[in-house]
């Protein structure tokens, strides 16, 4: 056993770092113990913490624990040489991208291969200059704290995405819940009222969607209608379109303005929602019934995507141009007036499943709606609004919308 | 043919950034371990063991280049080549000469150590 | 899409050459704003070169129109193509922010 491997291991801190590089800690080790003295002393000279080992297996437990930023090691040691020695701190992941300067009087260049191949990044001679010993010290601790950075970087990284895939998980059960919410808002299919059957489908682009609808009765004698469709894309707009429905809820809008007169209705949402600081806002068309009449009142703000379809006439689209909310805070809205016949289709329908494009580019458009739902007339409500889904998927080759689809019936019964 | 230098005081004490008494710990511990590696070569040499040769007379030889002891660190040279090309029987008269220049650069050495540097 | 600036008399011509949709709002808000920091009296948006303006390409050009107004300066459109008009037409933005054929007709109307 060599005597040096009992060779207690010195901490030294220099006394005058120069101002140039910080001070850092350099593993040197050496089993000769004058030259090991005489390179501690230069090292600490330059302002370094040196600590110091005798021989490989020292070393690599002063490595592990103290981390240093650089490491100079002897070629040739009994037991462990400086090659193999580089080879166990590559081995660890927690050492692994230490600089390594191998101290050695070969310089063949066989010998340096190997030195490189076996994990050194740099060598230094015995005999080295003083000022060749400084630059080589400086040039390792320099790239070292370069990989080391970099290394930071790596992890803070990795961390992020942690992080952001975590959020990510949390977000998408917040939006699992505010969707179930907004579904449970949405109207059961069925009867809203005597004489009226309701059907719809709706496809989301996302979990939660921006185009909403609702059909509930107001009175004993009024039934009322909208459908709304928030500009922009994303959980922004589903989130501030949850605010409109909310806004529109029956019992609200009675206490607000006592009826769900149409026209006032859009009035006191134009006042309500104005444009969002990116512009973003909503278009809305709302009707209402008069049952025993079967009168529809019906006022739109910028919304076009309501169709009636009467039993043997050709269907029309029951809007007028008007100004969505939010953009003319001044802005009056017309209301319009129409008498239902019985076997009548109401139609409201979001603009995803009209505009859905064709591989081309080419919108589906509303005519081919409209040429949809004439000729499934006579076939059940529910079917007809199937077949339009079916149609417009067929015409953009997939399955999924890229904006939210609905299409939402209501047919008086004959 | 010996006109290499037995000791180089004033590049020693380069080597050591002027540092006086840095210099005299550092001979104090050569005087201390050179006998060691010394012996070492001897004992591998007995028992005609050339690659413990070389090792000990490698280590000789690092620890003699922060010393400055050019004649020393170039028998010492000799003595691991000899080592690493298994020249046993060549060797014994280089390890005979390496002992005496270590004698010549202990003996410089503490005079330094006993009569101080020269001014 | 691309957006050039240009002086003419007292008034800012931006040329539109594109869409003006959802992915691009942000690079046409700049060019607006950038233009109304400057105090400009009147910035005419030239549409001549774009096809398609979705719902947010509309908003954005209301709620720009809206603070050219706060800050008692003129903002006008020139020259939509007739989809985009259509789409405007039925939005009832020629009731809030005037719609010219030609520059001149831009430039004078702002002189009146």
């Amino acid at each position: 056993m060599n005597h040096d491997s009992t060779q207690r291991i010195a901490h030294s801190f220099g006394s005058s770092a120069p101002d140039c590089f910080m001070v850092a800690t350099i593993l040197l080790v050496e089993d000769e113990p004058v030259t090991r003295m005489s390179m501690a002393a230069r090292l600490k000279r330059l302002g370094h913490r040196v600590l110091e080992a005798g021989n490989g297996r020292e070393a690599l437990d002063v490595a592990g624990r103290e981390r240093p930023d650089l490491i100079i090691v002897d070629w040739m040691m009994p037991e462990m040489d400086g090659p193999t020695f580089c080879e166990m701190v590559r081995r660890d992941p927690a050492m692994k991208s230490i600089h390594i300067v191998l101290m050695t009087s070969h310089d063949q260049p066989a010998q340096i291969a190997e030195g490189l191949a076996r994990g050194a990044d740099d060598f230094l001679s015995k005999a080295a200059s003083k000022q060749e010993i400084t630059a080589r010290v400086l040039a390792g601790l320099r790239t070292g704290r370069l990989v080391r950075e970099l290394e930071t970087t790596g992890a803070q990284l990795e961390s992020s995405m942690l992080l952001l895939q975590t959020k990510q998980t949390e977000m998408e059960a917040d939006l699992q819940s505010a969707a179930a919410f907004v579904h449970s808002l949405l109207p059961p299919p069925g009867s809203p009222a005597p004489g009226f059957s309701l059907a719809w489908e709706y496809q989301p682009a996302l979990t939660l969607g921006g185009d909403l609808f609702g059909v509930a009765a107001i009175d004993a004698d009024h039934l009322g209608l909208y459908i709304l469709d928030a500009s922009g894309h994303g959980v922004a707009a589903a989130l501030r379109s949850a605010s409109l429905m909310t806004f529109l809820r029956v019992e609200n809008i009675l206490q607000l303005i006592g009826s769900y007169d149409p026209a006032t209705v859009l009035r006191e949402a134009n006042r309500q929602f104005p444009l969002s600081a990116e512009g973003e806002y909503f278009t809305l068309w709302v009707g209402q019934i008069h049952l025993p009449t079967r009168t529809l009142s019906y006022a739109s703000a910028g919304h076009h995507g309501v169709l009636l379809s009467p039993a043997e006439r050709p269907s029309r689209w029951l809007t007028r141009p008007s100004s969505p909310l939010g953009f003319d805070q001044a802005a009056v809205f017309a209301g319009d007036q129409i008498t239902l016949q019985p076997a009548d289709r109401l139609f409201l329908l979001s603009d995803g499943i009209y505009e859905a494009p064709s591989t081309t580019g080419e919108p589906w458009g509303r005519w081919r709606f409209q040429q949809a739902v004439e000729a499934q007339q006579h076939v059940p409500l529910a079917a007809t609004i199937a077949h339009c889904f079916t149609e417009a998927r067929r015409w953009q080759a997939q399955s999924d919308f890229l904006d939210d689809a609905a299409v939402v019936g209501l047919e008086l019964s004959v | 043919m010996d006109t290499l230098a037995v000791f180089v005081l004033s590049e020693a004490l380069d080597l050591a950034d002027g540092d006086r008494e840095f210099f005299l710990s550092l001979a104090n511990l050569f005087l201390q371990e050179s006998p060691k590696e010394l012996a070492a070569a001897r004992a591998a040499l007995a028992r005609q063991d050339c690659r413990g040769l070389a090792a000990a007379a490698h280590k000789l030889k690092g620890s003699v280049l922060p010393i400055c002891a050019p004649r020393l660190f170039e028998r010492a040279q000799r003595l691991e080549l000899l080592g690493r090309q298994g020249d046993c029987a060549e060797a014994e008269p280089v390890c005979a000469d390496v002992e005496r220049c270590l004698a010549e650069v202990h003996a410089a050495l503490r005079d330094v150590i006993a009569g101080g540097f020269p001014s | 899409m691309d957006i050039t600036q240009r002086a003419v008399l007292n008034a800012t011509v931006l040329d539109v050459n594109g869409d003006l949709t959802y992915s691009n709002r942000a690079a046409f808000k700049t060019a607006v704003e950038q233009v109304k920091s400057r105090n400009c009296q009147h910035l005419i948006v030239n549409l001549e070169q774009v096809r398609f303006v979705d719902s947010s390409g509309l908003g954005l050009l209301v709620l720009m129109s809206q603070s050219f107004k706060l800050q008692k300066a003129q903002f006008s459109l020139l020259k939509p193509q007739s989809y985009v008009r259509e789409i405007m037409s039925l939005a009832n933005i020629p009731n809030m922010i005037p719609i010219y054929e030609t520059e001149g007709d831009a430039l004078t109307a702002r002189a009146a």
